[in-house]
């Protein structure tokens, strides 16, 4: 009776123990740098906008 | 026989001719994917001279994302944040380019975008499914030398992937003139994917943790008591050791 009791409680407790690190533990994150030159912080004129379109993504 | 090796001749010929024409044809006309990019003057990367003296910001800026990738649905809320700082590292050395190869180094008056100009950064984040806030389009002033950030407060209800895109502009006001321009910096596209745990959802888990543990300590308090009580022993043990002088030899 003993031992099944200690067994129980061991499995109650870890099965505890790992909802609250799943439900508690931080969420990864991710950073993203992009260097951003002041030539494309200038104003736009008309000739800027033939520039690469893919040049943002 | 004569006859038939010459209408024989005429009619390779024929198809020779035929062939020779549709190749011509085929070379002659232009691909439609490529014919623009023929006609298109090539783009220049060294900015002309109008180019170089147009009022610019005079510092490199570094826009840094932060978001995550991975969140649990349900009523956390979680955090992302953009931020345009100024790199102190990143210097702009003027340069002028001529003809033939000479380049003189020589200061080039940039005219400074922040003495002429009230510029506005605008950002806004775009997806689909997920409860952002705030939602559409916020500003914030840029001052020279100053970094400036946004902060979005992201909730998902439902797991799934969910894509969208958080965008950066510059807006410019001529002080002088009150004209208006806008220029796209960003456009990042981010993922974030929305996870629970086999189908139960994130404040159900919790509340399952914390009182499983409770249940759990519970029923195993016995066993801690006696191992408590064990551990209490030894120590007490070990510290009556230590207390005893040391025997005679």
């Amino acid at each position: 009776m003993r031992k099944i009791r200690l067994v129980i409680a061991v499995i109650i407790l870890s099965a505890s123990i790992a909802l609250l690190v799943w439900g508690f533990f931080p969420n990864p994150r991710e950073t993203r740098i992009q260097n951003i030159s002041p030539k494309e912080m200038q104003i736009p004129t008309p000739s800027s906008l033939h520039s690469d379109p893919g040049r943002l993504l | 026989m004569n006859r038939r090796s010459a209408l024989l001749s005429a009619f390779i010929a024929l198809c020779g001719l035929f062939l020779f024409a549709c190749t011509i044809g085929s070379s002659e006309s232009p691909a439609p994917t490529s014919a623009p990019v023929a006609t298109e003057p090539p783009i220049s990367q060294t900015p002309g001279p109008e180019e170089a003296l147009r009022p610019a910001i005079p510092e490199t800026r570094r826009l840094i994302l932060e978001y995550p990738p991975r969140v649990r649905a349900g009523n956390e809320s979680n955090l992302i944040s953009l931020t345009l700082d100024v790199d102190n590292l990143g210097k702009i050395t003027p340069t002028a380019h001529f003809p033939g190869n000479i380049t003189e180094g020589g200061v080039i008056e940039i005219p400074n975008l922040y003495e002429t100009h009230n510029v506005t950064a605008e950002a806004q984040f775009d997806i689909a499914g997920l409860e952002v806030k705030p939602g559409g389009v916020t500003f914030q002033p840029l001052r020279q030398g100053e970094a400036i950030t946004f902060y979005w407060s992201l909730r998902a209800q439902e797991i799934g992937t969910y894509r969208g895109t958080i965008w950066l502009y510059l807006n410019f006001e001529d002080r002088s003139s009150g004209e208006k321009s806008r220029v796209a910096v960003s456009a990042q596209i981010v993922e974030i994917e929305a996870v629970d745990f086999f189908g139960f959802s994130t404040n159900f888990v919790r509340t399952s943790g914390v009182v499983g543990s409770v249940l759990g300590l519970i029923v195993g308090f016995p066993f801690f008591d006696d191992g408590v009580k064990y551990l209490w022993g030894r120590l007490a043990r070990r510290k009556r050791k230590t207390g005893r002088p040391p025997r005679k030899m």
